[in-house]
């Protein structure tokens, strides 16, 4: 049996239990919108911990981080760690109340959250289109990512697995919504932090002989990559502080804060997902680090994990494999099932007034509709793709100064409003310009911007109403 | 409209930030070494994980 068609069985086996698992989601789900799209608020904590875990890192992890630490050394673990700490932070300071008002509004997606402490419906509308026009493109990074690495590994051409891809997706989503995907993403957690262990000890002895002489050969001959300025500061600022609000920002992972079952097992969930982040960020990084030992003179830095996958045995490539494809997948299905989610309470449900059935039925057009844009749009050119989909995480912090603003009594509906639109406008000039003021980056931008015109539009409507 | 006190999240909000400030700034003027900034981003990630459980187990 060939390299490639063992990877492509792996795929088939590993399609086969996700759909086995996703099945019997669907045997436990009972009707309607609450059900579909958050489970009816019945997630128990380590399948809760998993699936925030599974959505928030995605293929970037594996490929992306990797090559960035095999390019700017510890500067990237600096900046993935300081995201984990501020997703923390919001975690511990917001999911608390974030889950008691969504439940005794009956809230469930994060706009209509923001639509109903504003007394906006509007809003709700707004940040709805606003987050389908910000996380398509980034959904088809993810898209584009599979592809290449299936056809890198398994001689699938592109498009056939970009579109087995939609198929892989649209089966653990549809079926049983909210309780299907965070099955499956558990699957997906344990897959990505299984076989980036199992790759982690494999480097460390295989081509070090032991930890202690991978840290000895670092400190010796790549003690660089021990510098927090190998990153420019600029750069890292500009990539950090955006990522610092990301589990507020993103809706898919701003939803997840809704679906456990109680506050014990959010409390799990968090202390889960923070476990879980440090060690699979320090395994990531660690893998980058070695990376510059074992390959030292690789230019595409995007190619490392394809590399090592091509010089390790290949069941442990397998394994690996599928972690990387888990890791892209879960992000994905989440983020259709919250956008469709997001489409319907918030944009349908407020045009019609129709029966719970019907917009249940929308719902779930939603969920194909959505993932067809993704596939169509991860056919374009690659460059562009990448582009958007930075711009898109940019753009999306336009939305942090309103969730900010549920704790201050002054901040108001249009204040909200205005600070998302112009915010989110800024930042898309500025990219498509590539105009970036005093050489700060635009996510700091929409960040700043935003932020002023939510404290001027709140302050001054409060003083008027006083 | 819903609105949550901001008392309630104050002093832990503080101590937060100036977690993150150090974390965005102290690793800079730490050497290149395994016990300069990488060390330092790794128990401060521990001590902020720390304390955000600390922070969860209080809640009622």
């Amino acid at each position: 049996m060939t390299r490639s068609s063992i990877m492509l069985w792996g795929i088939v086996f590993w399609f086969i239990l996700g759909s086995i698992i996703s099945f019997s989601a669907k045997k436990r789900t009972g009707p309607g919108i609450a059900e579909y799209f958050i489970a009816n608020r019945t997630i128990g904590g380590f399948v809760a911990a998993m699936t925030y875990s599974a959505t928030t890192y995605s293929a970037f992890m594996m490929v992306g981080l990797v090559g960035m630490t095999y390019s700017f050394g510890v500067s990237t673990m600096g900046f993935e760690l300081s995201y984990l700490m501020g997703t923390i932070l919001l975690l511990v300071l917001f999911a608390p109340y974030f889950w008691s008002i969504s439940k005794k509004y009956d809230c469930i997606t994060p706009s209509e959250l923001l639509s109903k402490a504003y007394h906006s419906p509007v809003l709700g509308g707004i940040t709805t289109i606003f987050s389908l026009l910000m996380l398509i493109p980034y959904m088809s990074v993810q898209f584009t990512g599979i592809g290449y690495l299936l056809e890198t590994l398994t001689g699938i051409p592109y498009q056939l697995g970009v579109f087995f891809t939609l198929i892989i997706i649209l089966v653990f989503t549809l079926w049983a919504g909210m309780r299907s995907v965070a099955w499956t993403d558990t699957l997906q957690s344990l897959i990505m932090f299984i076989s980036s262990i199992a790759l982690l000890y494999y480097v460390m002895n295989h081509f070090f002989g032991g930890f202690n002489q991978f840290f000895q050969v670092i400190q010796n001959d790549h003690s660089d990559l021990l510098s927090a300025n190998k990153m420019p500061y600029q750069r890292f600022l500009g990539l950090t502080i955006p990522w610092l609000f990301f589990a507020l920002t993103n809706p898919q992972v701003a939803q997840r804060m809704f679906i456990s079952r109680d506050k014990k097992s959010l409390k799990v969930m968090i202390t889960g997902f923070a476990i879980f982040g440090l060690l699979y960020t320090l395994i990531v990084v660690h893998l980058g680090l070695a990376a510059r030992y074992i390959f030292p003179d690789i230019v595409n830095t995007d190619m490392i994990t394809p590399l090592i996958l091509e010089n390790i045995p290949v069941i442990l490539a397998l394994i690996v494999f599928l972690g990387i494809v888990a890791a892209s997948v879960s992000t994905v299905n989440s983020i259709i099932l919250t956008l469709s989610s997001m489409c319907t309470v918030d944009v349908y449900g407020k045009l019609f007034k129709v029966e719970e059935g019907k917009r249940l039925l929308f719902g779930k057009i939603m969920v194909p509709v959505i993932a067809l844009l993704a596939f169509l749009f991860s056919l374009g050119k690659f460059g562009v793709i990448v582009e958007l989909s930075v711009m898109s995480s940019a753009g999306l912090l336009a939305l942090a100064p309103s969730y900010f603003g549920i704790f201050w009594k002054k901040g108001d509906n249009i204040a909200s409003l205005s600070s998302i639109v112009i915010g989110g406008l800024a930042t898309v000039v500025m990219y498509f310009t590539g105009y970036f003021p005093l050489g700060i980056w635009p996510g700091v931008w929409c960040l700043i911007i935003s932020t002023m015109i939510f404290f001027l539009v709140s302050t001054i409507r409060y003083s008027k109403k006083a | 409209m819903i609105k949550i006190d901001f008392k309630v999240i104050r002093k832990p909000l503080i101590i937060f930030i100036i977690l993150i400030i150090l974390s965005l700034t102290v690793p800079y003027l730490l050497p290149s070494t395994f016990a300069g900034s990488y060390l330092f981003w790794i128990i401060l990630s521990i001590v902020v994980i720390l304390y955000g459980i600390k922070l969860i187990g209080g809640l009622k």
